[in-house]
């Protein structure tokens, strides 16, 4: 079969596009902003009959406050996410995250909804959710759903969503003024490069102390999937975050991770690097939160 | 600063051709596109050795909207192409002895049917134990890729004697050194498209860097007379050597020949592109050095392997050009050296900028920090007082006549601000975990082919109807601006405007065979032999003058955009459109032709494959780097380029070449390397292939110190190549200054830093 | 086949392709516009860069199907040797071409960054918006020249 023949359906609705995947008999591969499908269609690894092209669905796509918690649509963009006040002041280390996201070409038609979908252990914009306490809604013609971004994924490319499904909403709680994250990354280099190994942090801190009251700690490509640091965030309320405790923290990370061996990096590196990682970033993390308890009001 | 009293010469002028490149108007040959085109596939070996039992196209030709698939039985010619020994066959008809090896060749109506074709190709292949490791190769328990066994070149050079040399020693450092397989990844893939012109003339419009040679091996293999073919290689978007040899032009021709006069277009994918071309060869180099207390150095001895893969190219004259470099420029009186390059079935290896000049480099330059170090003393000075002068005899034993401006460099180095600051600028790391250091290294590049190649320029200058005159040269543009450098220096030396010039440039049908551009010769060469057709161009034009106004040709001026001629009534002006018109009239040519060739060493160093070539360009590089101890990355965040490339005819154009240079160096020793396993590549493409971005870009300052060379164009040599070349060191030697840790296998990758740092801190 | 309609620099233009055609090759086959190039074809080098809506994408990895009703500004957009944009004139004029064929993408991401912005970015700022951009040759420091000079004279231009 060849690629010219793949045929593309646009449906201009939500409604129109689950009753497309429910009970067309075609095979369907969606198609967000395309930075990966289009990808895999090059390389023969998709041989699906129709895309179904989502970019006119025009309520997938937002960025909004509910009550106490923040709505991000799938198909809202790296760029967007970037450059969203709300999300600057609700999710810093999802803001961070997006910006590693490949170039400004990929940032621009890239989707959350689709980094998502994609579940790449790689993938940069998943362990800030995972950081971030995020939900994943799945609809279908039948219903909706609510997977917590710790289940949703299964294995490198696999997810719990079915067939008939997409994702609807990424939804987390809002964070106050003492809720901080940093996201940091080890790449091949700055720009434009796949994470060796990378880290969403996302701590609670209580004001104008470095006492951390709980966090979260995800480090990706080192697993199978994204990977919770369990051992790590229960030292976080232990006492002070001081320089010397944040190595204590970041010496066990090794511990929590499972990495393979590739082109890019060993397993024995990767390790080291989720506690240089870690290390590095609770510091700046910090830094940079005693250089804003500084900062006159 | 000397005045400058040129109008061009030594001027900031800008590029010719970046109106067309700024709006994307070129057009390049992979732009065109005609509605009865085909497109060309190729089929590459599925092994990396293997004997091929049978082929089978049946199956592809049947499928609809194929036009012909081509095997070696379909070569009308020679089966074999190669630069220097055409050991690489064009379809590969009993053995594979690299996954780049083509197969077959499909033509079809859309890309997609050819790619479909290649697919139901049937090759039966008996798999082979590839070869894939160069000492291994060169064993006797390694199996014979070519007939004269798996070295493909051998080359010494001996001096003094290093055994006593070692005995006297003060210092004696022993160390070996392994570099990457770089890839040019310039960023046109390689492609074009070929066509039989209905009077049967056969035009390949492919880039390349010497059209001339392309034409000869494409003739070769159709067993068809090279004046019916017409090869025509600029433009090129990027080349950097890995388009010197053959591509895709014998493809293209072939493929031409069986479509009915239909257009064929080849344009490789990355992918392809990773697979099928040449890289730089990856070096093993053994080097022990010996130095006094006072740091003279006494002896040098090197031991180098090149992995040339599965075809020689130039891989011979890669090594023989990296043992003539391996001493730096310096005067060791005591060497011993020998290089070998050796077949394997890992890719093919060529020509890339630098030529085998970066991986000794690295080598020397690295001992000779480390023996600053050991003897206390400071890196600059130990060069310097090692470095050899004009009329010294370098180490490999020759005697330097042209130009070198070595200490010069040193001497700029020196009082640089980065380096006079040194100290200061290694305390601003930017966070605790990070350290900053700083690295120098020095070297130099040949300029020209060397002793036993052919080296000649040719230019015309042609007086169009409107006035402008049109130079042609053989040698490309391939992006390092030399168009621009032509137009400069024959509007100084016509007395015209600039845009009275317009330059032609690779195509066997308008301009003369000028050589390669290659060897950072084509500055050189092609102004030289511009230089030498002006005289010939003041000739035609002054008795056309003299002709029109009957006075006697001495009483001719040659003016500023106009000719003068001396009467009884006072001067009277010709316009260069009045001088063609007169011309044209009496049937006179308007075309001149200018031929050079270059100056070369009378005697070669026996065994030396080549050695010493006649001229040389130096440089030095301070690198100023920061290294995360937590993570192994380094960041490098000043350079500084000395370049000594003569008299420099194009300022811009030259700090283009160090600042491309400079960038392509730091790929080289931070990143860069095309992974193989097995004889396959691991490496696939831009997602793993990394290259800097300018996110790497570090601040780049150029100084160049100008000796003047009085061989070259105004006084020019060449640039191209060592402008990347003593980086790699610099940032190595940067790295120890910063971290304590020698890297000796580049790239020194986050986790080659990351470990040796590890390892340094158990042991102490 | 679908027949696809969008804007390409201003002019509306009707393709009639597979909507799985990637908008790179339908500009350069069926629209004529070559000025975009094809390096890697997976969105790593920028070479293929085309603004949609104003937003600088790679085009290799849009597909014909995205793009109806869309617009769609290329390198031939932007200006021509004898009316070129600032951004233009500057890559001429600080040498920050060399082979040239990367230089399009760069200029339509530059442009791009620069319509984004009312101030003289710093140099991190460029870096930032050009890292997708591969370049070869030239080392990039004329580049980040370039822009810079343009922004200059950009906001120059706009006070008075």
């Amino acid at each position: 079969m060849y690629v010219s023949e793949i045929d593309m359906l646009s449906p201009h609705s939500l409604l129109e596009c689950l009753y497309l995947l429910e009970n067309d008999k075609a095979s369907f591969r969606l198609l967000a902003g395309g930075t990966d499908a289009v990808v895999r269609m090059k390389e023969g690894k998709w041989q699906h009959d129709c895309w179904l092209n989502l970019n006119n669905i025009d309520e997938l796509k937002f960025i909004a406050i509910e009550k106490d918690e923040i709505h991000i649509g799938p198909l809202a963009t790296h760029s967007e996410i970037i450059s969203s006040p709300l999300l600057q002041d609700h999710a810093d280390v999802l803001v961070q995250a997006s910006r590693e996201v490949g170039a400004a070409q990929m940032q621009n038609m890239g989707t959350i909804g689709g980094n998502i979908g994609t579940a790449s252990p790689a993938g940069d914009t998943i362990p800030a959710l995972f950081a971030l306490g995020a939900s994943i809604e799945l609809t279908s013609i039948t219903g909706k759903r609510q997977v917590s971004a710790e289940d949703f994924f299964i294995g490198p490319g696999k997810t719990v969503a079915f067939p008939n499904e997409i994702i609807t909403k990424i939804s987390f709680k809002i964070r106050g003024k003492h809720d901080i994250g940093i996201f940091q990354k080890l790449g091949p280099r700055k720009a434009q490069s796949i994470s060796i190994v990378n880290v969403a942090i996302s701590l609670s801190m209580k004001e104008g102390t470095k006492e951390c009251l709980g966090g979260r700690i995800a480090f990706g490509s080192v697993g199978p999937t994204v990977l919770r640091a369990k051992k790590c965030e229960a030292m976080l309320s232990l006492g002070e975050l001081s320089n010397d405790m944040i190595s204590n923290i970041s010496s066990v990370a090794w511990k929590e991770v499972m990495p393979i061996s590739d082109i890019r990096a060993s397993a024995s590196y990767r390790r080291d690097m989720a506690s240089a990682l870690l290390e590095r970033g609770l510091y700046r993390l910090m830094k940079r939160w005693a250089d804003n308890e500084r900062k006159p009001l | 600063m000397k005045e400058n009293h040129f109008k061009y010469i030594g001027r900031r002028v800008p590029r010719m051709d970046a109106p067309e490149k700024v709006t994307g108007t070129l057009k390049y040959m992979t732009d065109y596109h005609f509605e009865q085109m085909v497109w060309g596939k190729i089929l590459r070996s599925k092994y990396p050795y293997a004997r091929i039992e049978s082929i089978d196209t049946s199956k592809a030709e049947s499928l609809p909207g194929v036009v012909c698939v081509l095997t070696h039985k379909d070569i009308p010619g020679f089966n074999g192409f190669g630069i220097v020994v055409p050991d690489q066959p064009v379809l590969a008809r009993d053995v594979v002895r690299c996954t780049g090896d083509a197969v077959a060749l499909v033509a079809a109506e859309t890309k997609e049917i050819a790619e479909q074709a290649l697919s139901l190709i049937e090759v039966n292949y008996e798999r082979l134990n590839p070869v894939t490791d160069a000492e291994f190769a060169m064993s006797s328990d390694a199996p014979s890729l070519h007939e004269n066994g798996n070295i493909h070149s051998h080359v010494i050079i001996k001096n003094g004697n290093t055994e006593a040399a070692f005995e006297e020693a003060d210092v004696i450092l022993e160390n070996t050194f392994y570099s990457p397989r770089q890839m040019h990844a310039f960023i046109e893939t390689e492609g074009g498209w070929g066509v039989v012109e209905p009077d049967g003339m056969l035009t390949i419009r492919c880039p390349g860097q010497y059209a001339y040679r392309d034409r000869l091996q494409i003739a070769r293999a159709l067993a068809m007379n090279p004046a019916r073919i017409r090869v025509i290689s600029h433009p090129i978007g990027g080349a950097f050597g890995g388009k010197d040899e053959i591509t895709v032009q014998i493809y293209l021709a072939l493929l031409a020949l069986h479509t009915g006069g239909r257009p064929v277009k080849i344009h490789l994918s990355r992918e392809e592109s990773v697979i099928a071309g040449i890289k730089r060869h990856p070096f093993k180099v053994q080097m022990k050095t010996a130095a006094k207390k006072d740091g003279t150095l006494l002896a040098n001895q090197v031991r180098a392997v090149a992995d040339t893969g599965a075809y020689a190219s130039l891989g011979g004259a890669v090594i023989a050009l990296a043992i003539e470099h391996c001493c730096g420029p310096y005067k060791i009186p005591n060497v011993d050296l020998e290089g070998f390059c050796v077949y394997t079935n890992n890719g093919i290896s060529g020509a890339f900028r630098g030529f085998g000049v970066n991986q000794v480099c690295a080598a020397i330059e690295t001992h000779m920090d480390m023996i600053a170090e050991k003897l206390g003393m400071d890196p600059i000075e130990l060069r310097k007082k090692n470095a050899y002068e004009k009329g010294d005899r370098s180490s490999i034993g020759h005697e330097l006549k042209t130009s070198v401006g070595t200490l010069k460099t040193l001497e700029t180095a020196e009082n640089c601000e980065l380096w006079k600051n040194r100290e200061t600028h290694k305390k601003n790391s930017s966070e605790p975990w990070k350290k900053r250091g700083i690295g120098v290294a020095t070297s130099f590049h040949a300029v020209g082919m060397g002793i036993g190649l052919p080296d000649y320029g040719a230019a015309t200058i042609e007086l169009m109807p409107d006035g402008t005159f049109k130079i042609g040269v053989g040698c490309e543009d391939i992006g390092g601006g030399n168009s621009t450098v032509y137009a400069q220096v024959a509007a100084e030396l016509l007395n015209c405007d600039i845009d009275k010039i317009t330059v032609i440039q690779g195509d066997t049908a308008k301009t003369l065979d000028s050589g390669t551009v290659t060897a950072s010769r084509s500055t050189y060469t092609g102004g030289k032999a511009i230089a030498a057709a002006v005289p010939h161009m003041f000739r035609l034009l002054t008795e056309a003058a003299s002709a029109l106004h009957k006075v006697e040709p001495e009483n001719i001026l040659i003016g500023e955009n106009e000719y003068y001629a001396i009467t009884e009534n006072g001067e009277q002006a010709s316009t260069y459109e009045e001088l063609y018109a007169y011309l044209q009239e009496n049937r006179l040519s308007t075309k001149v032709e200018g031929h050079f060739m270059l100056p070369k060493e009378k005697e070669e160093l026996p065994g030396s494959g080549g050695a010493p070539h006649h001229l040389y360009g130096y440089l030095t590089h301070l690198a100023l780097v920061e290294v995360d101890t937590l993570t192994g990355e380094t960041e490098v965040l000043r350079v500084v380029s000395i370049p000594d490339a003569g008299k420099v005819l194009n300022p811009q154009g030259l700090e283009g070449q160090a600042e491309g240079g400079a960038v392509m160096g730091i790929g080289y020793t931070l990143y860069e390397d095309v992974l193989m396993e097995g004889g396959y590549h691991q490496t696939a493409n831009f997602t793993n292939y990394i290259i800097p971005t300018i996110r790497e870009t570090p601040v780049i300052e150029t100084f160049p110190v100008e000796s003047t060379e009085e061989t070259g164009p105004f006084g020019a040599k060449g640039i191209g190549e060592v402008v990347m070349i003593p980086i790699i060191a610099a940032i190595m030697n940067a790295i120890y200054d910063a971290a304590g840790v020698r890297i000796m296998h580049l790239p020194a990758t986050p986790e080659r830093i990351y470990q040796a740092l590890k390892s340094r801190d158990v042991r102490q | 086949m679908k027949t696809i309609d969008f804007f390409v620099n201003g002019t509306e233009i009707s393709v009639t392709c597979s909507p799985s055609k990637t908008l790179l090759e339908v500009l350069r086959e069926d629209a004529g516009l070559t000025g975009s190039k094809e390096c890697c074809g997976k969105g790593e080098c920028g070479s293929c860069t085309v603004s949609l809506n104003g937003l600088p994408v790679c085009s290799c990895l849009v597909l014909a199907g995205q793009v109806h009703g869309e617009n769609i500004i290329t390198v031939e957009g932007i200006g021509t040797p004898e009316n070129m944009d600032p951004v233009q004139q500057a890559f001429m004029d600080e040498g920050a071409t060399q082979c040239g064929y990367c230089t399009p993408g760069l200029i339509v991401s530059a442009r791009s960054y620069l319509n984004s912005i009312g101030h003289l970015p710093g140099l991190d700022e460029i870096k930032q918006a050009l890292g997708g951009n591969l370049c070869r040759c030239t080392g990039y420091t004329k580049i980040l020249k370039a822009v810079q000079t343009a922004a200059e004279k950009q906001l120059t231009f706009r006070e008075l």
